[in-house]
């Protein structure tokens, strides 16, 4: 197993340049003019501002040179300047990638305990009332658009009732906590300040409940048919019929053998929720890379275009392996490598 | 069996409901003693569309809002938006021919590290500016010498454009730098610092001017904080701090005003204001100075039928002003007539567009099209001013229709927008919004003269469309050179009639500016350079 691993985590770097590569000339290749970002329209008719302009981002090399001067800098461990921000693309990123994670890790939480739990309710409970109401409120959840089910939310909770906050990931007045992870959760309680870490728990509610309830719908729905067909096997009856308690029959029997193909969804779902989650971040004013994303995309940013694809390739490819991983612990029967 | 892990969901149910419910409850508390704290904070909601923070590159609506706090001009505008008044200068002469601007400097300026405000600091801050040649450089274009011989005296000389340059000082990227700071930090004001230049990045994370407040920092998507500037040489304002939240969506703008989360909300459109029922929520809607145009391209090469001046007018004429407010902005907007603002000089007492169907179908059978011809429409998908563009042009082809137009709407990003200027935009829509009180800007920007942005836009590929040049705009601009502002305002007024008669900007709408605020924050009103002028404001 362990070679299997190492083979595995090699490969990523080979991966990742590939999609690099191919993510340039694709970008570079797209219509659109990257000095929108660069420039205002007012300056188009301004060739001199204009060759400056392109001149100073290195935009007046041919595509191959700026290819290899950008692989160059990589390896350096620079991403370049975001035309956009105008700040390094790894800082960029390093602001935002534990925002997101932040808020995908708690939504993966969340959104795979309620769903496993509504998924073996549904299937337990089948065809009564119980298992219509859990099958339905998954339903709404993944069938509702996000945008929307934040700000009926957030007018309910937040502006309504005023028992949550609104967007952003602190208070607005509150000062963000020292720099250690960037997760504001785990800073706030290594700078032993509680209030604060309160504050970061209570915004991460809602936009954490929205991108829960989008996820729950298809991990019940998986659970639920693995659950009603692993509740029909012999072994189960056996176990019973030895006088095991139920809990001890859907927990240690039957819930192992639901988690391989659950496990896969949560996978997928964590990788999306790194990079999908553009429109909770924008609703809930939540600075994550799915937003830097679109808005760098939209802009036609390469350097941060291409700095996002790397961390979104690495986030698919290391999310495959732990998946493929937790196939091993999960189910003993699997051998990874042979 | 069956019956003990049915008590146990039940319990496991049960024990999850309380404990969200504990948890939102308590965290409702803790919610309203931090709202209770911020007396000297200011929070506002703003879609912040940063493009830089130093004074001389940056060139976007949140960054004349930002950089108007970190740094003072040597004038300013006045509450009325039209008088000058003194600020790093305490007065100026002009002299008799308009050509030379003589600047006297308060001796009490101080930079913020203490350090006096003296004439070096405006000749490296106005030759930064020119040097770097980026956008708002266009400012500064008529400076031909600045004289700093004297350290509280500042002598400006002109070569052309002279009336407006008072305007043009008073823009917030003529802020001026302490330049031995700047300098230490990689600022260079020489010809070469396009090349030379490295301050920029040691701008995002710092300010170097003379006002109120000093940069905090600057997250961006995120957030900007401004902080009081301890050693700031003029009155004090009342807000020690003030932090503009990154808000993309004017919904949840209006969401964080409503809950008291911010104290004013900067972009909320005439549709969302609509919605708020809270009390403690002030919204005043008064004119502003920007507006929409859709833009005519008569040298884009995939007409299906050339943009002659007759075809031009009867497009125009085709279009229904009145019902466009209605429709875009729920009647919360003017009709402006020319591309020059009513209250700027030379844009009152223009004729107001009308609608005129018939007109305009004879002028497109004078044309020879009388059956009408398609028309290719690319604009970006955005909302500016609380319009959307989308519904704008769904307007437009509605009304085209009616004399025979078949428009095709084709939305598209910005940066697509901007690849195709080059000639394959026959028709389009776009924003203006002032940057000082004056007119030169707009004829700088719109006359069909060469050398102005929208001559060269409207010739297409060929950037030089002769036919399109307009030679008694070209006579008005030889005349401004040397005009007083009093005949500088009537020729002023030319222009805005020939800008109208080409029919190549075609302005759809002034929208109202909504000042949406908390009912205790006291000295809101509307600046046309810094939209706020945040100095002025306090919280009861």
């Amino acid at each position: 197993m362990l070679r299997y691993i190492i083979r595995r985590l090699l490969a990523i770097p080979l991966l990742v340049f590939g999609v690099v590569t191919i993510c340039f000339f694709l970008a570079h290749n797209i219509k659109g003019d990257p000095l929108s970002s660069l420039l205002s329209f007012r300056q188009l008719g301004n060739p001199e501002i204009v060759a400056a302009t392109k001149a100073r981002w290195g935009l007046d090399k041919s595509l191959p040179e700026q290819y290899f001067i950008y692989i160059k800098n990589l390896l350096a461990g620079d991403f370049g300047t975001s035309f956009r921000t105008r700040r390094p693309v790894l800082e960029d990123i390093a602001d935002r990638l534990p925002a997101t994670l932040e808020l995908a890790i708690v939504s993966l939480v969340i959104g795979s305990l309620a769903g496993i739990f509504l998924g073996m309710l549904a299937a337990y409970y089948r065809n009564q009332l119980i298992d219509d109401g859990a099958r339905l409120f998954a339903l709404i959840g993944s069938s509702m658009p996000v945008f929307w089910s934040g700000l009926i939310l957030l007018f309910i909770f937040s502006v309504k009732l005023q028992i949550l906050p609104g967007p952003g990931r602190l208070d607005p007045v509150t000062d963000i906590p020292p720099y250690v992870t960037g997760m504001f959760t785990i800073d706030s309680l290594l700078a032993g300040d509680i209030d604060k870490f309160l504050d970061a728990v209570r915004h991460m509610i809602l936009p954490a409940f929205v991108m829960a309830w989008s996820m729950m719908g298809i991990i019940s729905r998986i659970v639920r048919a693995s659950m009603l067909d692993v509740l029909n096997q012999e072994y189960i009856l056996t176990a019973r019929s030895k006088g095991a308690r139920e809990l001890r029959v859907i927990m240690n029997h039957a819930l192992r053998n639901v988690m391989i193909p659950t496990l896969t969804i949560i996978g997928f779902s964590f990788a999306y929720l790194i990079t999908g989650a553009v429109l909770v971040e924008t609703i809930f004013s939540w600075p994550g890379v799915g937003y830097y994303a679109v808005s760098s995309t939209r802009a036609l940013d390469f350097p941060a275009i291409i700095g996002v694809t790397i961390i979104g390739a690495t986030a698919f490819l290391v999310t495959n392996l732990v998946t493929d991983i937790s196939y091993a612990f999960a189910n003993p029967k699997i051998r990874l490598g042979r | 069996m069956k019956s003990l892990t049915h008590n146990h969901f039940q319990k496991t149910a049960f024990i999850i409901v309380v404990t969200l419910v504990f948890a939102t409850v308590s965290s409702g508390i803790f919610s309203r003693q931090a709202e209770a704290a911020k007396k000297d904070v200011l929070v506002v909601a703003r879609a912040m569309d940063i493009n830089s923070l130093d004074p001389h590159i940056a060139f976007c609506d949140t960054c004349k809002v930002v950089i108007g706090m970190m740094y003072e001009t040597l004038i300013k505008l006045g509450a009325d938006n039209k008088t000058i008044l003194p600020q790093l200068a305490r007065n100026w002469e002009v002299s008799g021919d308009g050509m030379t601007y003589t600047f006297y400097l308060d001796e009490y300026a101080v930079f913020s590290d203490g350090s006096p405000v003296e004439s070096k600091d405006v000749k490296f801050t106005i030759e930064r500016w020119q040097n770097l040649k980026q956008d708002s450089s266009m400012y500064a274009k008529s400076i031909s010498k600045v004289d700093a011989s004297d350290p509280r005296k500042v002598v400006i000389t002109v070569s052309s454009w002279p009336s407006e340059l008072l305007g043009q000082l008073a823009v917030p990227y003529a802020g001026i730098i302490n330049s031995d700071v700047a300098r230490a930090n990689g600022a260079v004001s020489t010809a070469d610092a396009p090349k030379k230049d490295k301050a920029e990045a040691w701008f995002m994370k710092n300010s170097v001017g003379s006002s109120p407040y000093v940069l905090e920092s600057y997250r961006p998507d995120e957030e900007i904080r401004l902080k009081q500037n301890p050693k700031y040489w003029g009155k004090k304002p009342a807000i020690k701090r003030i932090i503009i939240k990154h808000v993309p969506e004017p919904v949840s703008q209006a969401q964080m005003l409503e809950s008291g989360q911010v104290d004013i909300a900067m972009q909320i459109d005439a549709d969302t204001a609509k919605t708020i029922r809270n009390k403690n929520v002030v919204i005043k809607s008064q004119p502003s100075y920007y507006f929409n145009y859709v833009a005519l391209v008569p040298g884009a090469t995939n007409l299906e039928v050339p943009l002659t001046p007759k075809v031009r007018e009867a497009i125009a004429l085709a279009i229904d002003h009145e019902g466009m407010l209605d429709v875009t902005l729920g009647g919360a907007g003017r009709v402006q007539p020319s591309v020059i603002p009513v209250e700027f000089p030379g844009g009152g007492g223009l004729p107001m567009p009308k609608q005129n169907l018939v007109k305009a179908r004879k002028l497109l059978a004078e044309a020879g099209h009388p059956n009408g011809f398609g028309l290719l429409a690319v604009y970006p998908d955005m909302t500016s001013f609380g319009v959307s563009f989308s519904v704008v042009m769904q307007k437009v082809q509605q009304d085209l229709r009616k004399i025979g137009i078949k428009v095709k709407l084709e939305p598209v990003t910005m940066a697509v927008l901007r690849s195709r200027t080059g000639g394959t935009i026959p028709m389009t829509i776009l924003m203006w919004a002032a940057d000082y009180m004056g007119s030169a800007q707009y004829v700088q920007y719109f006359a069909m003269v060469p050398g102005t942005t929208w001559y060269y836009l409207a010739s297409g590929t060929t950037n030089d469309m002769k036919e399109l040049t307009n030679h008694r705009e070209a006579a008005l601009m030889e005349k401004l050179q040397k005009a007083s502002a009093e005949e500088a305002e009537k020729l002023y007024h030319e222009f805005a009639k020939e800008m109208i008669n080409e029919h190549v900007i075609i302005p759809i709408g002034n929208p109202n500016l909504l000042l949406t605020y908390r009912k205790n924050v006291l000295g809101m009103r509307y600046d046309i350079i810094t939209e706020i002028p945040f100095d002025e404001i306090s919280k009861r």
